[in-house]
């Protein structure tokens, strides 16, 4: 990077005749009146953001080259001769058409797996004592800082035994697997709600499943609309597992699928880009649309130490 | 919202110690689990039980591995003299060929069910995939109505390592198009059904040219087809060679470096461009220019692959980096070298018989030119490629895979795939006046008389790795050439040995 | 919000929300005799053991039987296609004698040394000027995020793209525009670059996510302190030093923890770009262990490396957790 971050935090760096001028500011946030400064923040947030955008934006105008132009120089971001042709061909001859349905069907299917078995998890953790209770919580807190891709190998052969491999629903099960941090996350969101619903409930001889399904779920959408945004792209672009896992061509997820245009005789980028997009751009729409309980789930957690 | 995930959960764990119980509870939980669970595909004893009893498994499999190793150099010298005697049975015998065909049945047969699963690595977005698609299948599924073909592409690059998980995680297909280098270490591995007795099979070995044919060969066995075969000749850009004055195509290899030398503009256009730094690239200018990996019969790599002559063929290659003619690209990560013969950035690369179908789908305004691999102190020597059709132990549909194997391996087949590169490995096919009035075809087939193999060995994929690492190290100029042929030599031996 | 006072938060919480009868069987009377019994307890949760038995199920046959059946297979020579044979500590041993094995081990460390206080530090002062009150910083935020939303594939294929060692756009950038390479670099092919440019593809990827978690963390931080700090005559610099970044330990420590454990986890992106090449510059932990469990079918060692990797993970987490947090006092 081209800049020393620590210029950017404080005025700590600044020459000191600027810097007088800060002494006295009444609250933490910075001099909104002083042109130098906030110029100097829009200067390097712009910086950050063409670093970050740039490539992306690239790979969408690489998508639309014709093969020839792929490596031009100088690099052109606005083809000359813009065309659509890999697209079609990635959709209809490459069958990314069934390759996105695959990633969509494995998606949704784990996100609502993953949705009803951890929240069922966190509302018995949240709001009822148990015998084991506590051991059973750290056993599912301490898989969480061991990364899913240790388990690989095991995994595989048990995939195997239980003749789940070159499956869909093998994803989606390797997959809801994987949601100790969707536990602790909506275990939370339960602990927020009052004593008082539950003991109302509880007088009205309510069951464990009327009392979550009938009243504390409905409490909890905005969490369960975060894990599921969260769900869903995990397992959209879960790359490992599917690659070893699945051998069916037409059972291919898309970042399988991605990996087909990597040959040993070289690499089609605008066919590569193409594809890619049409891998990348639902999510992106989704964060989009979302970005909200993006923000709030991603946060969760760590702001309480 | 807040919630009370994190760090105060994690650290709490270690501060209390639970997390050791909360273990040690679902350990012992998971151990019974473990005890009535798997241990391999195999039925073999649980784990608990076992222990007691592998000591002995252990010594028995140490003799066996030695056995084995004995018994791998023996192999491989039968490998040779096996393909030798093939073909001196099908060169000295025609009349065997009338008297192999008659019991082979005609292909086609309606009552035939079944489904085929066949993955094959034709390349995607290329001829191979349309012929296959449109011409190939079609006409299969005439021949059987009732059998159903689900072939898949898998990227060659993944191939190798698809097999093997599907082996270990037993998804395999029936039917695969294999590169012929790899067919020693699946027959080795007991995963390839034996063919010497399929009806049909006679008639084909026959047929077959003796080199592709032998590459199917392991321990006295055959284990597949010849789909095609290939060799790498030179491929140039006749525009750029014009412009450097060059009439024609360098015929040996001081016209060659000389000419590779001229084409070259420094930092803008390259003379020479091989593929990679790896074995299958830099194998056929080694073996011209007068070096060798091991002795005749695969024993030993000393004294050969270190020898005086393999050190200097190797150092005239290194000594074009150095020069400049060849881009860093030949490490992998810049443009293709078809890629860059195309847009005029290579003069010559070298490359197989399947460019010619890439190079018309993905630059149909580009004519491939071809000459034939320039001739040094070796001679003019080619590698050969190619790829069997095999069948698997485990195919659950054997009379179907069976049918489609030798439907690969007809006429018809070999001829729409020999039209867009794929080399026929079938003496009848291979002849036909169709082909031979293909450009590309004729300086393909002139090469193929004289060509090497790649080691065939089980270990030749570790053999493969030892060799990739030296020439990549010497194209960076990390060590001298000397030095690294020195340090390679004892390993390959050890690989040769069957010791690890 | 300490965190080592105690007892702590979850324990709290546990104590504070369990009560004796608890709601799971209303109906039951308190008094009952066969509440002395040992099982009683059990009896009576029994729904709540009912209500999350799929759950554990998945969780005890995917996640704990692997890890203790990845104990067992890494004594064994493992391969799925023959009988397996008992080893003993062999697997350990020859990874303890294998060169490569340090070599990927080294390159991780590296990874993680040179990718988490990257995406910190820049996270953090992205997030520091996103927090300021200031026209567009929504769009600038969300900007920042994209690269977290694409996929681990999509960006790797695209960086392959842009190191291209010949016209790929960041040669073409600092050659051809900057002037400050003489000539054009395979970054990726280059075994002193290689990592680097694998590192920076995880800081670019990460700069987005480690800024969301320090934004929430600084909106924790009460205002009233900088008013007080200020009146006091703390300049912005000491304020930030004294003031935030105190009070967002926590957020550090488990941004740090949580980095930590995408590090040791790199895998994607090195199989994509570099496979582990070249001469096994970019190796690291898991493409080291996917290569051998499955390049060469050794399942047993690829088990014995993958313990080894699950330790030291678990350990170094706990020691950031240890030598991060420290007393806060406010």
């Amino acid at each position: 990077m081209q800049f020393r971050p620590r210029i950017l935090l404080t005025t700590a760096s600044l020459p000191n005749r600027w810097r007088k001028n800060f002494r006295r500011t009444e609250i933490a946030v910075i001099d909104r009146r002083n042109p130098f400064l906030v110029a100097a923040i829009y200067i390097i947030l712009l910086f950050w953001t063409v670093i970050s955008v740039v490539p992306l934006l690239y790979m969408v105008s690489t998508a639309f080259k014709p093969n020839q132009y792929v490596f031009e120089f100088p690099p052109k971001f606005i083809p000359d001769n813009p065309t659509t042709a890999n697209f079609e061909k990635a959709w209809t001859s490459e069958n990314f058409g069934l390759y996105f349905t695959n990633s969509l069907v494995v998606s949704v299917a784990t996100t609502i797996l993953i949705l009803v078995l951890s929240s069922m998890m966190a509302f018995a953790f949240a709001r009822y004592k148990f015998p084991g209770r506590t051991t059973l919580f750290y056993a599912i807190l301490g898989t969480m800082m061991v990364p899913g891709l240790v388990l690989l190998i095991p995994q595989f052969v048990l995939a195997k035994n239980l003749g789940l491999l070159n499956s869909l629903h093998g994803l989606v099960i390797a997959y809801s697997a994987n949601s100790a941090v969707n536990i602790f996350f909506l275990r939370g969101a339960f602990e927020e709600i009052p004593n008082d619903l539950q003991d109302a409930a509880a007088i009205d001889g309510a069951g464990i499943w009327s009392t979550f399904w009938r009243i504390m779920l409905p409490l909890v959408k905005p969490s369960l609309a975060a894990m599921a945004i969260f769900s869903f792209m995990g397992a959209w672009d879960e790359f490992t597992w599917a690659l070893t896992s699945l051998s069916d061509e037409k059972l291919r997820t898309l970042p399988v699928a991605l990996r087909l245009f990597q040959q040993s005789h070289g690499t089609q980028w605008g066919l590569v880009f193409a594809a890619s997009l049409i891998a990348v751009v639902p999510v992106i729409i989704v964060f989009l649309v979302f970005q909200r309980y993006f923000i709030q789930g991603v946060s969760a957690g760590a702001v309480k130490g | 919202m807040k919630t009370r995930l994190t760090l105060s959960s994690f650290s709490s764990v270690f501060r209390h110690g639970r997390l050791s119980l909360a273990l040690l509870a679902v350990l012992c939980a998971s151990l019974v689990l473990a005890a009535c669970g798997d241990n391999t595909a195999t039925t073999a004893p649980a784990p608990t039980t076992a222990a007691a009893t592998t000591a002995a498994a252990a010594t028995t499999a140490a003799q066996a591995t030695t056995a084995a190793a004995a018994t791998t150099a023996a192999a491989t010298t039968a490998a040779t003299t096996a393909a030798a005697t093939t073909a001196a049975t099908a060169t000295t015998a025609a009349a065997a060929t009338t008297a192999a065909s008659s019991d082979a049945p005609a292909l086609g047969d309606p009552n035939l069910k079944g489904t085929v699963t066949f993955w094959h690595t034709y390349s995607a977005d290329s001829k191979e995939q349309d012929t296959l698609k449109n011409v190939v299948l079609p006409g299969f599924a005439k021949l059987y109505p009732n059998v159903k073909v689900d072939a898949q592409q898998i990227p060659d690059t993944d191939f190798r390592q698809k097999l093997l998980t599907g082996i270990s995680g037993d998804i395999l297909p029936d039917v695969a198009r294999l590169d012929i280098q790899y067919v020693p270490e699946f027959a080795d591995m007991g995963a390839l059904a034996k063919l010497d007795d399929m009806p049909g099979f006679a008639a084909i070995k026959a047929d077959a040219y003796p080199g592709p044919l032998s590459t199917n060969f392991w321990k006295g066995s055959y284990y597949g087809l010849p789909l095609d075969t290939n060799t790498k000749v030179i491929m140039y850009n006749k525009a750029l060679l014009d412009a450097a004055g060059l009439t024609a195509p360098p015929k040996n290899m001081d016209e060659f470096i000389a000419a590779a030398k001229k084409l070259t503009v420094p930092g803008k256009q390259y003379g020479f461009v091989p593929s990679g730094t790896g074995a299958w690239s830099i194998l056929p200018f080694f073996w011209s220019l007068g070096g060798n990996v091991t002795d005749e019969n695969i024993t030993k790599a000393s004294g050969y692959l270190n020898s005086a002559d393999s050190v200097a063929a190797l150092q005239q290659l290194v000594d074009l980096k150095k020069a400049g003619v060849m881009p860093d690209a030949i490490f992998g990560g810049g443009i293709s070298t078809m890629e860059g013969l195309a847009t005029g950035q290579y003069a010559m690369i070298d490359d197989g018989p399947w460019m010619n179908s890439i190079a018309a789908s993905q630059f149909p305004n580009f004519t491939l030119n071809y000459a034939p691999m320039p001739a040094g102190k070796g001679g003019s020597i080619g590698i050969v490629g190619g790829e069997d059709l095999v069948m698997f132990a485990k195919s659950k549909d054997s009379p179907a895979a069976w049918a489609f194997s030798r439907y690969m391996l007809s006429k018809d087949v070999q001829l729409a795939m020999g039209k867009i590169g794929q080399l026929p490995a079938i003496k009848s096919v291979a002849t036909s006046p169709e082909l031979a009035s293909l450009p590309y075809y004729s300086t393909f087939l002139t090469q193929l008389q004289s060509t090497k193999a790649r080691l065939p060995h089980p270990a030749w994929t570790k053999i493969e790795t030892v060799l990739n690492d030296t020439f990549e190290a010497a194209f960076r100029g990390d060590k001298d050439v000397k030095t690294l042929l020195d340090a390679a030599a004892p390993k390959v031996d050890a690989l040769l040995a069957g010791t690890k | 919000m300490g965190l080592n006072t105690a007892p702590s938060p979850v324990s709290k919480e546990i104590a504070r929300k369990s009560r004796p009868d608890g709601p799971a069987e209303p109906g039951q009377p308190l008094a009952e005799p066969a509440k002395e019994a040992w099982w009683y307890p059990f009896k009576k949760a029994l729904p709540v053991y009912l209500f999350i038995l799929p759950g554990v199920i998945l969780f005890l046959v995917w996640t704990v039987y692997p890890l203790v059946n990845m104990f067992v297979m890494s004594f064994f020579q493992w391969n799925l296609v023959k009988p397996s044979i008992f080893l003993g500590f062999d697997n350990y041993a020859r990874a303890f004698g294998d060169e490569i094995f340090w070599q990927a081990l080294r390159n991780t460390i590296f990874y993680a040394v040179i990718s988490v206080p990257g995406q910190l530090i820049l996270g953090l002062a992205v997030a520091l000027l996103v927090n300021q009150k200031l026209p567009f910083r929504a769009f600038f935020r969300t900007m920042f995020y994209l690269p977290v939303v694409s996929s681990w594939l999509v960006v790797s294929l695209i960086f392959m793209y842009l190191y291209n060692s010949q016209a790929g756009l960041l040669n073409y950038l600092l050659k051809d525009i900057l002037h400050i390479i003489p000539s054009y670099q395979a970054w990726l092919q280059n075994p002193v670059t290689a990592l680097f440019a694998i590192c920076a593809l995880g800081i670019w990827k990460g700069v987005g996510w480690t800024m969301v978690i320090f934004l929430a963390g600084l909106q924790s931080v009460p205002p009233t302190l900088y008013e007080s700090a200020a009146m006091d005559g703390a300049n912005t610099w000491r304020r930030f030093w004294h003031i935030t970044l105190p009070l967002i330990r926590p957020t550090i420590v488990f941004a740090t923890v949580m980095l930590s454990i995408g590090a040791f986890n790199v895998f994607i992106q090195v199989y994509v770009m570099t496979g582990g090449g070249p001469q096994h510059s970019t190796e690291t932990l898991m493409t080291y262990m996917y290569s051998e469990a499955f390049k060469f079918l050794d399942l047993g060692y690829g088990a014995a490396l993958s313990w080894i990797f699950a330790i030291g993970i678990f350990i170094i987490s706990i020691l950031e957790i240890r030598f991060l947090r420290r007393p806060v006092e406010y």
